[in-house]
């Protein structure tokens, strides 16, 4: 081997560093590049321009992974979350309020054995984070997504500073153990501000579906946090397992035939992972704080899983779509096959 | 707009240039103070031909190495000419207060 092409050969090996489809239309141009400008009897590549490729390639993927996202369903997925979650957080508004006020089967079990939620609505000091939500969601529908997305900062702030006052006075459990909610709440400020916004989500989805999957996912999320009055043990795990899993695999499984719906559960795939895990964490105690794991702990242990889940979905979605789409030609050199997303249904 | 973009632009702004001539031209225009490495040139080449600014032109074998020049657009003549304006001004303004281009002091 000469000394050219040895240094050739590691040019190669570092714009493997680059997408496929730049790679096809630069590579040999790069390379030319590279060995014009290497010092005569040259091996192998400087450190620096070593660091440089590296650092060219990621921050030409970051560039594609964004512009390819334009034309991939991921806008259409967060308008669809700018107008599904502000009615999902109304509708659990609704729903704590009414539990505050006839709180009913959750009065009679002792706390071990209440459900996180009844006992999240007798204990929470204040109500008036939730408060903000129906408002939230009405602004949005209207078109006012700006307005409609600064109320739900407030909120979620105004979250922040009563859950901190109930961890730090009385609860510590109580104020970590409903953590899931306000990781919707940041994408529905994502979906509010960012992408083509609620008006968008909503011409994407259709009023009906909306509602329907609003309502669906306040009874999930109702049904996993309800479950534990009155069950305990081995009995929980089973209905759990049994009834609320196969539900939210039907229910994935349904969302998972448009391309926007798959992106949606890439993105709710983070407050999904989160409740899992106190539910996890909570057993056998059924609450966080009988559980041997301190409720900060496992807030710290939760938010990096939680981010991770959502990461490897996001990154696995494309290239996993385009080798069911086409599993031969995946594996060609040269551009890749431009995504077209079909409307939600399609 | 960065420095980069701005010597990358300048370089074209003459004529269409290959990557290599791009490098050694930035190299001169900026008098040695900025070095452009291939994998630098290449991400912005990659973003001013997505923004418009630039497109790729002729194409041609040197040693058995595709060649490919690079061309400034009318939008990238626009943004260039933008862009010297603004630095002129802020230099104009400069030079007034130290006193350097013979305005008030």
């Amino acid at each position: 081997m000469t000394r050219s092409s040895e240094l050739s050969d590691r040019y190669r090996r570092l714009l493997r560093w680059y997408p496929a489809d730049h790679r096809a239309d630069h590579e040999e141009e790069m390379l030319g590049v590279l060995l014009a400008a290497a010092r005569p009897g040259q091996v192998r590549p400087a450190l620096r321009d070593s660091a440089d490729l590296i650092l060219g390639g990621l921050r030409v993927r970051a560039a594609h992974t964004v512009a390819a996202a334009d034309g991939t369903g991921w806008r259409d997925a967060l308008a669809v979350t700018g107008v599904l979650l502000p009615l999902v957080m109304s509708l659990g508004a609704v729903r704590l309020a009414l539990l505050w006020r006839f709180p009913g089967y959750g009065v009679s079990v002792s706390p071990p054995n209440m459900a996180w939620d009844v006992r999240f609505a007798q204990t929470h000091p204040d109500w008036s984070d939730w408060a903000a939500w129906p408002l939230v969601a009405v602004v949005a529908l209207l078109g006012a997504r700006r307005l409609a997305g600064v109320g739900a900062v407030a909120a979620l702030i105004w979250w922040a500073v009563i859950a901190a006052q109930q961890y730090v006075r009385y609860d510590k459990a109580g104020a970590i153990v409903s953590v899931w909610w306000p990781l919707l709440a940041v994408l529905a400020i994502a979906g509010l501000f960012a992408g083509p916004g609620p008006r968008r989500g909503l011409t994407v989805l259709g009023r009906s579906k909306t509602l329907l999957m609003a309502v669906g996912m306040l009874l999930a999320t109702a049904t996993v946090t309800i479950l534990p009055v009155g069950a305990v043990g081995a009995e929980r795990v089973f209905v759990i397992r049994t009834w609320a899993v196969p539900a939210a695999a039907l229910a994935a499984m349904l969302a998972a035939c448009s391309p926007v719906g798959r992106r949606l559960l890439a993105l709710l795939s983070a407050p999904a992972t989160a409740i899992v895990i106190m539910q996890e964490t909570s057993a056998p105690g059924l609450y966080p704080s009988y559980s041997p794991v301190d409720p900060v702990t496992t807030l710290f242990l939760m938010l990096p899983i939680c981010v991770t889940v959502f990461v490897t979905a996001a990154l696995a979605l494309d290239p996993a779509e385009r080798m069911l789409r086409n599993p031969r030609r995946e594996n060609r050199p040269g551009r890749p096959p431009v995504d077209r997303p079909t409307p939600w249904g399609g | 707009m960065r420095e980069p973009t701005f010597l990358i632009l300048t370089s074209l702004a003459a004529a269409p240039q290959h990557g290599y001539g791009i490098m050694t031209d930035v190299d001169r225009i900026s008098g040695g103070r900025v070095v452009l490495r291939a994998g630098t040139l290449y991400a912005a080449l990659d973003r001013l031909t997505r923004d418009g600014l630039i497109t790729a032109g002729r194409e041609e074998a040197v040693d058995g190495r595709l060649r490919r020049y690079y061309v400034i657009s009318d939008e990238g003549k626009r943004r260039l000419a933008a862009e010297v304006a603004r630095l002129r001004r802020n230099t104009e303004v400069a030079a007034t207060r130290l006193g350097l281009s013979g305005g008030p002091a």
